[in-house]
Formats: structure tokens, sequence, C-alpha cells
């Protein structure tokens, strides 16, 4: 627990229309969340902070939600991080996958609180809960989290960037097909089939191992 | 042995979090009891962390951080007690109900009961839990839209194929079926309907009637 680089280099990429981010590494990513476990480690949540935060306002902002929203939702993950730092496991999941699971959760609640129900939510337990955080441990089945997240790192590389696209967006909640559709410029059969077929080729690509 | 898991699209919309609340508790049902299934959708969240990892940052406000270190302030990370020493998914069975309204078992014919479950938040659909004695069939009936059963403890045939228990079953509205319990125990399920089922016969419009369908 101790290879935490304390003073690392850092990197900057300036994406287009963007602003410059941390390069950090999956390594030091999953070394900060332990450290944050661990030792209450402020340091390493300012670095994950730095990292995550502004990735998941602008995931969230491409699922349709308000600028307000995705900046009070990317606060929260942080804060979720925080506190259920303990329950991450590099064995079932890299970090940034973990994370993922925590805004996807966040945001599913938040739009299921928006629509009408006859039934109030129970206090805060997520109906669908961290799938991972509690799936059953089988050592001779188990895969490494950052191994199957290198693989699937892989195959999306793989994918021609057009399935790639439309996977791609698939995660991005709020957009339907028929969005996707019309911002692609292509009909919705080809938008249904192009993601059908990113989904066969990546089954292909990642060889039946995982998915 | 689980033979029947739900298709790629209905897991990525899992793991994307796009189903409904119904929905998306009855699959996590099936990913309690389906080690395979379970692997999958660990898959496709890792998709999913690879799409956050190359999302185009956005820059949050000036006092952002600040903000959630203040929030953090005094407060230590949970400890793990709580992890890996829950009982066995599999043998869960409908633990998942626990945050929802769920009702009385209520007969609604010989050999047939019914509980009700409210999800909150649900958008639409009704979810209940079904039991049906050994030897039994539900009324024959068409789908207007979908149903999405999971086998909780027992079996029934179809005429399609055997349901048993972790098994995941999705009807469409093509799909006119007599689900036909076997004899050794009685058949529990949980079901999801995004439509009214379209029951044929006195009898079963009356039981369509009593559980509200
Ligand atoms: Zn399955």
């Amino acid at each position: 627990m101790s290879l935490a680089p304390r003073a690392r280099r850092i990197s900057l990429v300036v994406p287009a229309g963007g602003y410059a981010v941390a390069v950090t590494t999956p390594e030091e990513l999953a070394t900060y969340i332990r450290q944050v476990a661990a030792g209450s480690d402020r340091a390493a949540f300012t670095q994950l902070f730095q990292h995550f935060a502004p990735r998941i306002k602008g995931f969230l902002q491409k699922s349709g939600a308000t600028r307000e929203l995705a900046e009070e939702l990317a606060q929260e993950t942080l804060v979720t991080l925080w506190r259920k730092a303990a329950q991450f496991d590099p064995n079932r999941a890299s970090a940034a996958t973990w994370v993922y699971t925590i805004a996807r959760n966040l945001w599913v609640d938040e739009h299921r609180r928006t629509q009408r129900s006859p039934v109030d939510a129970r206090g805060e337990t997520w109906l669908e809960d961290l799938p991972m955080a509690e799936a059953p441990r089988v050592p001779e089945q188990e895969v490494l989290g950052e191994q199957r997240q290198r693989a699937v790192r892989t195959a999306l590389a793989a994918l021609s960037p057009a399935q790639a696209e439309v996977l791609q967006r698939a995660y991005f909640a709020e957009q339907s097909q028929s969005q996707i559709a019309s911002d692609l410029r292509l009909s919705l059969g080809t938008v249904k089939s192009r993601a059908r077929l990113a989904l066969e080729h990546l089954k292909d690509l990642l060889d039946g191992t995982y998915l | 042995m689980i033979t029947h898991h739900p298709d790629d699209e209905s897991l990525l919309a899992f793991a994307s979090g796009q189903l409904d609340s119904g929905r998306g508790l009855l699959l996590s049902v099936h990913l309690d009891a389906c080690q395979q299934c379970h692997r999958r959708v660990q898959a496709l969240l890792s998709v999913g962390g690879e799409v956050l990892e190359r999302a185009q940052p956005m820059e949050l406000s000036d006092e952002a951080l600040q903000r959630v270190l203040q929030r953090i302030e005094g407060t230590a990370p949970e400890s793990k007690a709580r992890v890996g020493v829950t009982s066995a998914p599999a043998a869960r069975g409908l633990s998942r109900l626990d945050s929802c309204e769920v009702s009385a078992w209520r007969r609604v014919a010989p050999g047939m009961r019914y509980r009700s479950v409210l999800v909150p938040h649900a958008a639409d659909g009704k979810m209940f839990v079904l039991g049906i004695a050994p030897g039994r069939s539900l009324p024959k009936h068409s789908h207007r839209d979908l149903e999405w059963t999971q086998v909780i403890s027992g079996a029934f045939d179809d005429g399609r194929a055997r349901f048993e228990a972790g098994d995941f079953d999705a009807t469409d509205g093509l799909v006119r079926h007599q689900p036909v319990v076997t004899a050794e125990a009685e058949c529990i399920c949980l079901a999801h309907l995004s439509a009214p089922l379209v029951f044929e016969g006195w009898i079963a419009r009356t039981f369509g009637r009593w559980i509200g369908m």
C-alpha cells in the first residue's frame, strides 16, 4: 500500500473545447481509493475528485442532465465514494467502473424520484444496489477487475468508430435511439442494428470470457 | 441449472441504468441467482467505466472541491463490516423486495395465489409474486406488451420450454401461452407486466380482474 506515488509527476491533457485535467493511471486511482478507506486520506481524495468529478459532470450532461444537476450529482458521487470507499474491491471492479456504478445509481435515483409513484422509496437503499459490491465470491472464477477493464478497453478500441459511437451513446441515459439516429443522421433501423452489431462484436472480442 | 437468461439488450439497459424500477428490480433478482449474467453485467458496467473515462470533462464550479471536503469533514469512511458477510445472493430469494410494499398472499382461485408488489418510483407496469399449485395452470393468455418473469422456486412448462428456479423469461405481444406448473411443488414467480394481460374465457377474465390486470 506504500507504493502510492506521493509526489507524482502531473501531466495535463487539454481536450478540444474542454479544460485541462490531470492524467492518472488506473493503478493510481485504485491506490487512492484504498488510501481513503484505510486512512481517511484527504489528499488522495482530492486526487480522486480532480480525476472523476469533471468526467462525471461531462458524462451526466451528455446524458441529459442540466449543468446544475450534473454538478450536484458529481459532488454527490464523490461524497458517496468517500463513505463507501471500504467497499471498493479491485478484484471485482476497476476504480473507473466502481465510480461509474455509483454515479449511475445516483442518476437512476434522481431520475426516478421525479416520477410519480404511489410508494415512496424507503431510506436511501438503492433498489438495485451496487451489484458488484455484494457479488458472490467464487475464487476460481474470479477475474481481476483491472484485468477485465483492460480487456474491455482493448475491445472497445478494436470496434469501428461507428460501432463504438453507438455503444458509447447507449450509456448516455437520456438519449433514446431515435435521438441518436437524428444526431447521427441515420435511420432508426440503422442505429438499432448498429448497436446490436457493436454488442455482438464486443462479445466476440471479449471471447466469451467476460461477456 | 439456469437455462433461460435475459437478452443482451436487457442486460445493457440494466448496466446503463435505463430500466424502470420494476424491471430493474426483477433483473436484480435474476442477477442474484445467476453467476453467468452477473459476470456479463460486470463486463457491461466496465464498458460504462470506460465511457466515463473517455467522457469530455466539464469544469466544476470554483467552490465544488471545498464544498465536498466540508461535507466529508469529520466523517470517516464507513467500515467494511457489511461487505461480504451477507447471505449468499442465490439464497436471498425475494429479500430484494424489502424496499417495496408487498401485500399478504391473496387467493384468487383454487391453487392460485398472489401478492401484489408496489415498487417505489415504478413508472408503469405491475409487479406481483404469483404462487401456483403443483399441476395447476395459469389461464391461457397473451400479452399486449411485455411480461418479465423470474422463477423463484418450483417449475413450469408453457409448451415452449421448461422454466425452473433461477430462470428468466420475457414474453412479448406475439406469445400466447399457458404456463403449467410441474407436479413436484408450488411454483413461485416474480412477474412484471408492462401492459395488461389479455385473458381468454370467463374464469380467466375474472382472474385478471382480481389481480388488477
Ligand atoms: Zn442469467
